[in-house]
């Protein structure tokens, strides 16, 4: 449970495009717009003087408007209506007395109130060296967790974190992708805490379920109405809603499914596959699933599939390409298999691989987009 | 909206009170009817309300605070103070609250009533202060931390560690959300891509971040990277980097005084509350701190 307190709230959350600075309607925005939605038990209180200036978004999100007396007519139009006051009721705003508010809190849902807040003091002014000193103590028992020799010249240099042997499973498979199969993390024993933290945080939203249909240890829904359509048409069963797509993890398990299907009828061999991320804030430099068959050859699948667009689309189609030719893979890989969402987006990432190409051979590189993948006829694509 | 106005003035005094029973009384008389509405207009008046336009909607009426809501001061109706009243809280924190008002007016006095509240009954408060009356809540509450933005000693390339010390995102994760962080900065229609998710790739694939081989780059590092990418010709392509590099330096600027890049204990911070002073802070590098705060928030507390 937190709580935020922020000052001249328009300077974060500023409304004028024109001045509003780059960094504006960054992070801060979607963390007060998701804030409850999400993390649910964080509550941002701001504070402010211009609120015509505020992104309107801003108001919107906000339970409870609390008004002192206002000079500028734009503002007191704005928190006027904000506060649900009849126009003629608005002037009140600006002949507010000391300590006099309105203010439009979410649990009396019918009308705006007319407060007079308490009147608080504090036993004594605090200066600044005083409160640094009376702080001092904490800050000191909380060390930085490594500290760095200076290095160039005073350039600071990162010791980069926890020492390898003690990244545990992340070091891992950021060493050695394949690592974060199951039969390897078991037979490492890294699968419990990395299984467990993932586990327990999908499962916390209702988006876990094991499908041994589709091959994937753990199966993540993330329906929206657009994904749920597919992930229906496709014989999928879809959990509760969630944002985001599941139009990803359906392309992913359907391409397992059709090649370990093709594998059993055609070669009389199964392949193992492993869902080598479940989650895409612990996924990593890694393909979304990798394949393995009884004679060892392996191959490794991604799914570029995702609503970005643009300068965004590009970068992440670009790490897609990394994650795919990245240099764990080149000496290992009997084929790089990528399933693009559109063809749009299966020509950028045969750029972006062809740019990134670590030591693949061209020829196991084989993209394609979605509607291909679900019809292909895997024969041609494995010809021995 | 109220039927009509004796509905308003029966809640308003309630149903037994004299007045409202005379009103009703008149409304019924033939020979009265007609002074109904200045018997309204006058009951108004007299207790503060402002008849305006027919109609007494004026202030609401509010129930009574309860156990665990965050206390805000009492209802005033004309010149009386009636009851007490406050956010909700039902064992939540309130919903998010705007204050506004003239300055010195009192906004921070009441933000400062309401985190009182939070920190008494055990509620992490994190108070990005522009204003120095928010170190007199340590008077109060001695536990709470005062700090300033170097104090946080986060490096801004660092990936944030959940408790165990695993990350809590990957390193390209963290590019993505650094991206964000800088926003538009890294946006140029000139360059396919954009000039700092590719310095930062770039960097991270030298400094083997992505095969764990290596340790993660500095802001130092960053900027030399940015500095010597070679981008062809064209003048809005140079203006973007020259931002950008700009904005590096502001943030190494920032950031000084710092001879480590590696945080502090996201965890062990942000379990006290903090009063973190930024009234030294410019614009820009507010913002920005305020919006690192915001991804590492949301990041390391899964």
């Amino acid at each position: 449970m937190r709580m935020i307190f922020i000052e001249e709230a328009n300077q974060t959350f500023a409304d004028d495009k024109a001045n509003r600075y780059d960094l504006g309607d960054g992070p801060g925005l979607g963390f007060l717009r998701s804030a409850r939605k999400i993390d649910g038990d964080t509550s941002v209180i701001m504070t402010d003087q211009v609120p015509s200036e505020l992104h309107r978004s801003v108001i919107a999100n906000c339970e409870n408007v609390i008004c002192f007396a206002l000079v500028d007519s734009k503002d007191v139009r704005e928190v006027g209506s904000a506060a649900g006051l009849e126009r003629y009721l608005q002037r009140e705003l600006v002949e507010l007395g000391p300590r006099e508010v309105i203010a439009r809190l979410g649990r009396y849902k019918r009308r705006a109130l007319k407060i007079q807040v308490d009147e608080i003091t504090f036993p004594q002014p605090i200066s600044r060296e005083e409160a640094r000193r009376r702080s001092q103590g904490v800050l000191d028992g909380i060390p930085y967790v490594k500290r760095a020799p200076k290095k160039d010249g005073g350039a600071r240099v990162s010791e980069g974190g926890l020492p390898p042997e003690e990244r545990g499973w992340f070091a891992a498979f950021v060493r050695e992708p394949w690592l974060l199969t199951s039969d390897r993390m078991k037979a490492s024993g890294l699968d419990r805490d990395a299984h467990d933290h993932i586990r327990a945080k999908f499962e916390a939203r209702g988006c876990v379920a094991f499908d041994s249909k589709v091959g994937a240890k753990y199966k993540i829904y993330r329906p929206t109405p657009r994904g749920l359509k597919l992930g229906h048409s496709l014989g999928l069963a879809a959990g509760s809603p969630h944002k985001g797509s599941v139009a990803h993890e359906c392309i992913v398990a359907y391409t397992q499914r059709s090649l370990d299907e093709y594998f059993r009828q055609k070669r009389g061999d199964a392949v193992s596959f492993a869902r080598t991320g479940v989650s895409s804030s612990m996924n990593g430099v890694q393909p979304d699933s990798v394949g393995v068959r009884p004679a060892g050859s392996r191959f490794v699948l991604q799914a570029c599939c995702h609503n970005a667009a643009g300068y965004e689309a590009d970068a992440l189609l670009k790490l897609h390409a990394l994650t795919l030719v990245g240099p764990g893979h080149a000496d290992a890989v009997e084929l790089v298999l990528a399933v693009a969402r559109n063809k749009t987006h299966r020509k950028a990432i045969e750029k972006a691989i062809k740019e990134r190409n670590n030591g693949i051979v061209p020829d196991n590189v084989v993209v394609m987009d979605f509607d291909t993948a679900l019809k292909a006829d895997w024969g041609e694509v494995f010809a021995d | 909206m109220y039927p009509d106005k004796s509905f308003m003035l029966a809640e308003l005094l309630g149903e037994n009170s004299p007045e409202v029973k005379a009103i009703e009384w008149a409304k019924h008389d033939p020979k009265m009817r007609g002074c109904v509405d200045a018997l309204l207009a006058g009951l108004a008046r007299q207790r503060g309300i402002n008849p305006d336009k027919g109609r007494l909607p004026a202030f609401g009426f509010a129930d009574d605070l309860q156990t665990g809501d965050y206390r805000l001061g009492r209802l005033k109706v004309g010149d009386m103070l009636c009851q007490v009243v406050g956010l909700a809280d039902k064992g939540q924190p309130p919903g998010h609250t705007l204050i506004v008002g003239r300055s010195k007016i009192g906004k921070t006095r009441l933000a400062q009533y309401i985190a009182a509240q939070a920190i008494a009954r055990g509620v992490k408060v994190l108070v990005l202060a522009k204003d120095r009356e928010w170190r007199d809540i340590l008077s109060v509450f001695p536990d709470v931390l005062y700090m300033e933005p170097v104090d946080i000693g986060f490096g801004v390339l660092e990936v944030p560690c959940i408790p165990d010390g695993r990350p809590a995102m990957s390193p390209l994760e963290w590019v993505l959300v650094l991206k964000v962080v800088f926003r538009a900065s890294v946006y140029t229609r000139d360059v396919s891509g954009n000039l700092l998710g590719k310095g930062i790739i770039g960097l991270y694939e030298e400094n083997g971040v992505f095969d764990g081989s290596g340790n993660w780059p500095c802001l130092s590092d960053l900027r030399r990277r940015i500095a010597s990418m070679s981008l062809g010709s064209g003048k809005r392509l140079g203006e973007a980097r020259d931002t950008l590099l700009d904005r590096l330096d502001m943030l190494i600027q920032f950031l000084s005084g710092l001879d480590v890049v590696k945080s502090r204990d996201v965890h062990k911070l942000f379990s006290h509350s903090i009063v973190l002073d930024v009234s030294n802070l410019d614009e820009i590098p507010y913002v920005f701190l305020f919006n690192f705060l915001a991804v590492l928030l949301r990041n390391a507390f899964p």
